[in-house]
């Protein structure tokens, strides 16, 4: 399914500009300064600098994400787990560069708020020296969290004007300064950057600053299917003018400056005219909050998306608009909010937070590259020789950068934690679901057919619904699950006049939304196959609910009530859904192994969203039973009965 | 040429078997004449087979296990499908 902005047109590119470019698009705001630090400001490090810039922008943004990765939209949309559903029949194990890739963007979420709003408020300072920072910054981060809530439905239709006029911004301030310097253009001649590279001493640690001007990148290929291809491409000419000549614009400034070194200036702001400041710094903000939003959007996106696919444990997701894709995930919300507060408190200045900008980045930009060339070769079918040499490229060039970026873990050990706890969380989730998985015991149900006929026209028996709803794993029609048949059976017989099974089958495509009715016994036992994009929320009551209306639009199915008091004035009848939960009894023996992650995975299914919540069943009539999940009963009780002592004895 | 996955040859035998006992031999050479009543699914991702175990319970049994109120519960043995080396169905 394409969205009305995938085609190429003046709107899609406004919109575009709003959603995409918001993170890459406020690198200005400090990858100069980071480039220069405190080191001496000369024509090598100002021309290499700036080469390295241009050539990383080249290389990483418009060779490998813009031409090469957004190639790998899977039905439009892009982000790390749709190019994993893309390629994960070629090889088990691609799960792996997923969770980390995932892990470490979700890690980014952290930082980029932080960095990007400190960045554009501490250019008040030239105006209002003394001016509180930190307070201002964590009140902005608290806002758009807030807001996140309400969805961005009402205020997203500035965004893209507010970042044309940022843009804009940045290339007007740039000429302004190229005016007064013109052969700072020469920077982008490949051997500044070689030539610095090679002669500056620790050139390789400056990689880690380069790198912060592409850290918006990965982004880029996340928001992709809400803007589309065509218009990604056409607005990056725009925004790569204007990036580069505001960078060009910061290298002419400083090498007009006459001191040898920045002294805490951020030549971002030092290239705009005094009068200009605050309207500078305003649109600076409203690109920063921009950026966040889109960021923390597309975290939403992504744990939704590993929700469906069953890399995290179910969580609330909330719809805040009828925009599509527009979700809100409160837990992840919240979680986000206190981890970007959490860094303004600790290192307070955006020159300490670009210290451990950009490790994470590069993690997922190399599992990226890794999911890619599993695409190339596989899906577009690319000659192993051309694979093995793009794949060359890009990762000399990402594990250099990943390398130089290394350094910054002293800094950022903790987000290490962070990305490893996200990674393990994903990892035992989904493995814990194998394990279960593995532990369905399912019977062919034709077995039982005929018992569930009589049961359900037993009359010696309360009926216990009219319509009985069961959810069902198996994906053969011909198999149920023996717990279920326990439950009917065994558990208080469930008589019911019509048992209902349905199953969900998750697609690899984003938006498919399709079912199948078989009718096993007529009027009796009917199974619906759900076939559901990894996109699509599998609110089971709302989907039955438009299978129900269709049958009997149909006159497959009459829903009027069974009992003759209802029946006569038409009432409709019961249905009532069972929810079958597992838990894992004493009695089995595991490895360790399986048994560290199935207690990790029970645990944090105590944290997680219910099943009837999941399912969107919360507001039907549901009935939860818990049924163990009894496999491999301990073999090796040592008990032994020994004579009661008697009176006599003692 | 790919190996064929002996399980769901057994699994098509079974689901045509109607409940008629029919006899396993082990790896270890042991002989057992039953009925599967239940099966496991495989990981497919790990190159297991379709069926990797096998609930079953033996011809003896076969009686008490129609008439056992727990007969929906976990009965019987597992046999997992590396274990075994033949199945004749009768």
């Amino acid at each position: 399914m394409s969205n009305i902005h995938s085609k190429l047109s003046a709107a899609g590119v406004l919109v575009t500009l709003g959603i995409i470019f918001g993170d890459i698009g406020t690198s200005p705001l400090y990858v100069l300064k980071a480039v220069i630090g405190e080191r001496e400001i000369t024509q090598e490090l100002v021309f290499g600098g700036l080469s390295l810039v241009f050539w990383t922008l080249t290389l990483q943004t418009t060779f490998k994400y813009i031409w090469l990765t957004l190639q790998a939209d899977n039905h439009g949309e892009g982000g790390i787990f749709s190019l994993y559903t893309l390629v994960r029949r070629y090889k088990k194990w691609l799960y792996l560069p997923a969770f980390v890739g995932a892990g470490a963007l979700l890690a980014d979420g952290i930082i980029t708020p932080p960095i990007s709003v400190s960045s554009a408020i501490e250019g008040l300072r030239l105006v209002v020296p003394d001016i509180p920072v930190i307070p201002i910054v964590i009140a902005i981060i608290l806002g758009i969290f807030a807001f996140q809530r309400l969805g961005t439905k009402i205020v997203g239709g500035a965004f893209g004007p507010i970042m044309l006029v940022w843009f804009t911004m940045l290339a007007v301030l740039g000429i302004s300064q190229i005016m007064l310097f013109p052969s700072v253009l020469k920077a982008f001649s490949p051997h500044y950057a070689i030539q610095l590279l090679v002669n500056y001493p620790g050139s390789f640690w400056l990689l880690g600053a380069v790198f912060l001007a592409t850290t918006g990148a990965e982004a880029l290929y996340s928001d992709l299917g809400h803007c589309g291809r065509k218009n990604v491409r056409v607005s990056w000419v725009f925004v790569k003018i204007a990036l580069l000549l505001n960078y060009c614009g910061q290298g002419a400034w400083l090498l007009n400056r006459e001191t040898a070194h920045l002294d805490g200036l951020n030549p971002f702001y030092e290239i705009m005219p005094q009068w200009f400041l605050i309207p500078g710094i305003v649109v600076a903000t409203a690109a920063t909050i921009i950026a966040s939003q889109a960021l923390i959007s597309g975290s939403f996106t992504m744990i939704s998306e590993a929700v469906s696919l069953n890399f995290w444990p179910r969580v609330t997701i909330k719809y805040p608009t009828d925009v599509r894709g527009q979700l809100y995930v409160p837990s992840i919300n919240w979680l986000m909010c206190m981890g970007c507060i959490g860094v303004v408190l600790y290192f307070r200045e955006s020159s300490n937070m670009e210290a451990i900008y950009g490790f994470n980045i590069t993690l997922a930009m190399l599992m990226t590259t890794l999911l890619m060339m599993y695409y190339l070769r596989y899906v577009k079918k690319y000659t192993v020789v051309l694979v093995a040499a793009i794949l060359t490229v890009f990762l000399t060039v990402e594990i250099s950068f990943f390398v130089a970026n290394i350094i910054k873990l002293k800094e950022a050990w903790m987000f290490l934690f962070i990305v490893s706890g996200i990674i393990l969380t994903m990892y035992v989730w989904y493995r814990a679901r194998k394990i279960l998985n593995k532990l369905v015991e399912f019977v062919p149900i034709i077995e039982h057919l005929p018992a569930l006929v009589d049961l359900s026209k037993d009359q010696t028996i309360a009926k216990y619904a009219t319509h009985l709803i069961y959810l069902t794993s198996a994906d053969n029609p011909r198999q149920i699950e023996r717990r279920t048949i326990y439950s009917i059976f065994s558990r208080n017989p469930k008589r019911a006049d019509i048992y209902w099974l349905i199953h969900i089958d998750r697609t690899n495509e984003p938006y498919t939304m399709e079912y199948t009715v078989d009718e096993m016994v007529n009027d009796k036992i009917i199974r619906i196959d759900f076939r559901l994009g990894f996109r699509v929320e599998p609110r089971v009551n709302l989907l039955f609910r438009k299978v129900v209306e269709e049958m009997v639009a149909n006159k497959e199915l009459d829903i009027t009530s069974r009992y003759e008091s209802l029946s006569k004035y038409n009432l409709a009848a019961d249905f009532r859904f069972v929810i079958l939960e597992r838990f894992l009894s004493v009695e089995n023996e595991f490895s360790v192994k399986d048994s560290f992650i199935l207690n990790s995975y029970f645990m944090l299914r105590n944290l997680a969203q219910s099943d009837s919540k999941a399912f969107g069943l919360d507001t039907s009539d549901i009935s939860i039973e818990k049924i163990p999940l009894v496999i491999s009963p301990a073999t090796s009780v040592k008990l032994k009965r020994k004579e009661l002592k008697t009176d006599t004895d003692k | 040429m790919k190996k064929e996955d002996f399980s769901r040859e057994i699994y098509a035998k079974y689901y045509n078997s109607k409940g008629k006992p029919f006899e396993i031999i082990l790896n270890d050479g042991t002989a057992l004449e039953g009925i599967f009543i239940g099966f496991f699914h495989g990981e497919k991702d790990r190159g297991e087979p379709y069926i990797f175990m096998w609930r079953f319970i033996s011809k003896e049994e076969i009686d008490d296990y129609n008439h056992s109120p727990e007969k929906y519960q976990a009965m019987g043995r597992v046999i997992y499908q590396k274990d075994i080396k033949t199945v004749r169905f009768k």
